[in-house]
């Protein structure tokens, strides 16, 4: 009981957290302190993880490995770049960020479940949650109040997932399923032609396309980005895309591969969809945190589309972009935070005319960041997309042409923000930066200089830690 | 050998770190990159003598990847020595002609040496991945550096120049990525040609790859992006670097080519070749039209990469090296016409003085310019005059038709380029007027002195600079 208490510690730490932070009066404590907690919360929390990588949070539903050990530290890194760069946020803007930091670690909890979890009950409560976590998030951080629409379409598409995940668990309740992945995967084998089976597997399917922020699903996600703040959409682009990827992936290995064949062409199909979708929504808005939402859905796209064929190959060349995808998109979330007008975060495109002027480092990472994003050589991001590209030449030579058709379609947009940042002008006069925005900025640009140079680390190493959920 | 090419490479990143921890408002960075321009050109002497003792066989590898197999081979030859040494000389001129305030901007040095970074790697890398690193890679400091320094105000042009080169790179990329398919890691750039793919795979990287190097050089109907650009530029420096662009283009159709042609891209031979000539002549004609010296200089070098081309595509292997003296004495003369031509202009706005018969106030620059305007028309005073005439001679018996076309349009560009020279030079009757213009100092001079000298004795051994 108590060593199974102790294994069970980063998720207490992470519990305590949260309510350290509910019960806190944001008059009694201010917001550096607060960070300040809930960072240290946080390194307690990944400390622990560490040490007790290979035991279970909850034995017999959970699973420790190398696989999750790595999902994990990249989930509480996300998690605490993230809750450095908001710390900014809260602090220029005098607001109570106890709220905020609940929600990264109710994040960083359920993150961590679903990626231990061996059972399907576990990964929908999970999933529950984490989608409920994140409306919170959204609704209670609109930037207006009376932002209501996209929430609301965010809260249809989540009721939606809720009623498809239960739904799901009642029909495989009812045909007297035992929800342990491999019990499940023995009971799925005898039961493959059961359509009733592979609806409720559909929809647990559709769940993670939600939360993924996929096409046809990416509404609420890419509407509700561009109405909240700053703080938030920097969660969303990084924390529960690693939670829900290395989910997923378990998801997959172990339960459906019976159905491979039936669900690659919806995997096909939301990818191909995510691809075009974002690449043109991206083009088709102002808001540079919706072109980045939309940027996104195209990037995670495409990382579906080499994905789905779970193969060890397919989700190594997957992890590596998934990697390159979090640094940049990390990177960019810092600038974001770098530039502001007397005091004003900026959102729309125009605003950040002329900004290559006034803030020179901030706006040359900028360009880094979205080339990187963009796959040019000789940033990292080339080592992603090479690797997911070179794998997708090997599957379908249309499919590789329609990515880089849209690619460039997506360049278009990403083209028109570093042109507003470098080549045109305006007299605003942007704030002075803070030192840790340039701190973070620089930890970043030196990661992806390290892994160009030698890329070993990232597609030898950690592969051979991916390679384990196949074991 | 391996070493010396590897600092070789390593030297402009180095600059870019130097140039880019520099002093804000002095000349440091500039003389940074100036020193790292002028280094690299001794590098590329001391490779020009080691390769005469190793040979051409040379190759160095590096493995980037396991899994994919990603290896970077790089090698050098006569070939790519010209044409990188070339490049060097052109940069220096381009950073002689910078005035005192474009000296001190830090990021248009840093930008110019990450651009001549990539352009080093595509002359000395060997195989498909690191030529398409480089090949993708010089786009990023171009559009950097026409964006923010040369006076381009029309956004819609910097957007059709980033995505038409962003179209060739990814059609190059697709190509790769199809030779990767059948072969699984990296591929030589000799060993193309004898790799087992399939016909229609195989037509994929041929259109690619054709598509990708002809969008680079400017061929009708795919010409405007740099028409557009290099109209506009008013930076010497930018304008030579713009314009060197297309020798990416053409050094892959050089470097493919050799091992493609002359089986599989026969069929795409004929379409080029008509749409190469047509862009001649139509490019000829705007160049006759132009009344500005710097329209007519860009009409010249689109003019002599598309006799290049032809040159590559129509003619056999042996004619490679005179292809190569004759871009080394091109890009220097271009890069040095763009520049005198930009001291002239600015010590005409200075005095306010007419366009016609500037060059008589100034009769230093006035030499030098006619110096260079009669070295690009074809006079015998370089070993382009030599070359070109084989070149031309070989086209004319390869298709006398081609032939008259190409000999029509160079002479129609010859016509523009010395009409432009005697309208600089000549003063009408009526005018009274003196104007007091400064005339180049006796540092630049000397400068131009010394690469007149270099053109003048390659017309008697082109690589008279190796010992």
């Amino acid at each position: 009981m108590i060593e199974n208490l102790v294994y069970l510690s980063p998720l207490l730490v992470l519990l305590i957290g949260i309510l350290m932070m509910l019960v806190s009066d944001k008059d009694y404590i201010n917001n550096s302190r607060c960070f300040r907690i809930a960072r240290l919360v946080l390194l307690i929390s990944f400390f622990l993880v560490i040490v007790f990588y290979n035991k279970a949070l909850l034995p017999m539903i959970t699973q420790g490995s190398h696989f999750t050990l790595l999902f994990e530290c990249l989930l509480y890194l996300c998690a605490f770049v993230v809750l450095y760069l908001s710390k900014k946020w809260f602090m220029s803007l005098n607001e109570a960020g106890n709220i905020f930091c609940c929600g990264i670690f109710a994040a960083v909890l359920c993150g961590c479940l679903l990626i231990e979890s061996h059972n399907l009950l576990l990964t929908v409560v999970m999933c529950v949650l984490f989608m409920l976590n994140n409306y919170i998030l959204l609704f209670n951080f609109r930037k207006k109040k009376e932002y209501v629409l996209s929430t609301k379409t965010y809260m249809t598409i989540m009721f939606m997932c809720w009623a498809l995940l239960i739904g799901a668990l009642g029909i495989l309740y009812y045909l007297q399923f035992d929800f342990s992945y491999n019990m499940l995967r023995t009971d799925l084998d005898v039961n493959q032609n059961n359509p009733l089976v592979f609806a409720s597997m559909a929809a647990i399917v559709v769940s993670f396309v939600f939360l993924l922020g996929l096409a046809p699903l990416h509404f609420g996600f890419t509407e509700a980005l561009g109405e909240t703040i700053l703080p938030v959409i920097s969660y969303f682009l990084l924390v529960p895309v690693v939670a829900c990827i290395g989910s997923f992936i378990q998801f997959n290995v172990y339960v459906l591969s019976p159905y491979y064949d039936k669900l690659k062409f919806f995997y096909e199909a939301v990818a191909l969809l995510s691809i075009g979708i974002g690449a043109i929504g991206a083009c088709s808005v102002q808001n540079i945190r919706k072109i980045f939402a939309y940027g996104a859905v195209s990037h995670l796209g495409l990382l579906m589309l080499i994905l789905y064929h779970f193969t060890v190959k397919t989700v190594d060349s997957s992890f590596v972009y998934l990697f390159v995808y979090l640094l940049a998109m990390g990177g960019v979330c810092s600038t974001l935070f770098g530039l502001k007008i007397k005091g004003e975060y900026l959102e729309m495109l125009h605003e950040f005319c002329g900004a290559a002027y006034k803030r020179p480092y901030v706006a040359a990472m900028m360009t880094v960041f979205i080339f990187s994003l963009l796959g040019v050589p000789p940033f990292l991001g080339f080592l992603g997309t090479f690797s997911v590209l070179s794998r997708l030449a090997v599957y379908n030579l249309y499919e590789l042409v329609y990515v880089l058709l849209m690619m460039l379609v997506l360049a278009y947009a990403y083209i028109q923000v570093i042109r507003t940042f470098y080549f045109e002008e305006s007299k605003a006069v942007f704030d002075r930066a803070d030192k840790g925005i340039y701190t973070t900025m620089l930890f970043n640009a030196v990661l992806m200089l390290v892994i160009m140079v030698n890329p070993e680390y990232l597609v030898e190493d950690f592969v051979l830690m991916i390679e384990t959920v196949f074991e | 050998m391996a070493s010396l090419l590897f600092v070789f490479l390593m030297l402009p990143l180095l600059g870019c770190l130097f140039v880019l921890f520099s002093k804000k408002d002095g000349y440091n960075a500039f003389n940074v990159a100036f020193f790292t321009l002028c280094t690299g050109i001794l590098a590329i002497l001391k490779l020009f003598s080691e390769s005469r003792i190793v040979g051409s066989d040379f190759l160095y590898s590096y493995q980037w990847l396991k899994h994919p197999n990603v290896v970077f081979t790089f090698g050098v030859d006569i070939f790519s020595l010209l044409l990188l040494l070339g490049v060097y000389i052109s940069a220096v001129i381009g950073l002689v002609g910078l005035s005192s305030v474009q000296r001190k901007s830090k990021s248009l040095l840093l930008l110019v040496l990450y651009f001549i970074w990539n352009m080093s790697g595509l002359l000395v890398v060997r195989d498909i991945i690191s030529f398409y690193l480089f090949f993708a890679g010089m786009q990023l400091p171009l559009f950097m550096l026409i964006g923010s320094h040369a006076n381009i105000k029309k956004s819609s042009t910097l957007s059709l120049f980033f995505l038409f080169n962003l179209v060739g790179s990814l059609l190059l990329l697709i190509s790769i990525l199809t030779v990767y398919r059948y072969n699984h890691g990296s591929v030589l750039l000799s060993h193309i040609g004898i790799l087992d793919i399939p016909t229609i795979p195989q037509f994929i990287v041929l259109s690619g790859v054709c598509t990708a190097f002809v969008l680079r050089i400017p061929i009708w109907p795919l010409h405007n992006w740099i028409s557009f650009i290099s109209s506009g530029i008013k930076n010497p420096l930018i304008y030579i670097l713009t314009n060197l662009l297309p020798l990416s283009g053409l050094y892959g159709f050089i470097r493919f080519g050799q091992v493609i042609i002359p089986t599989e891209l026969n069929a795409f031979v004929p379409i080029i070749e008509v749409f190469g000539v047509l862009t001649m002549m139509f490019i000829a004609l705007i160049g006759l039209s132009h009344k500005n010296f710097l329209q007519k200089l860009f009409s010249y070098s689109t003019i002599s990469y598309l006799l290049f081309l032809l040159s590559k595509l129509l003619l056999d292997d042996k004619y490679q090296m005179n292809m190569a003296y004759s871009l080394f004495i091109f890009l220097i003369v271009n890069a040095s016409l763009a520049v005198l031509d930009l001291f002239a202009e600015n010590a005409r706005e200075e005095a306010g003085c007419d366009y016609r018969g500037v060059l008589v106030y100034i009769p230093r620059l006035s030499k030098l310019f006619a110096f260079f305007v009669l070295m690009a028309v074809g006079l015998p005073m370089s070993s382009m005059f030599w070359n070109n005439f084989v070149l031309i001679s070989a086209l004319f018996r390869e298709s006398f038709v081609t032939g008259l076309w190409v000999m029509a349009a160079i002479s129609l560009i010859g016509l523009a380029l010395i009409y432009e020279l005697y309208i600089m030079r000549d003063v009408p009757n009526n005018t009274v007027q003196k104007y007091e213009l400064s005339d180049i100092s006796d540092r630049k001079l000397i400068f131009f002195a010394g690469i007149t000298l270099v053109l003048f004795l390659s017309f008697f051994n082109p690589l008279w600079f190796v010992f």
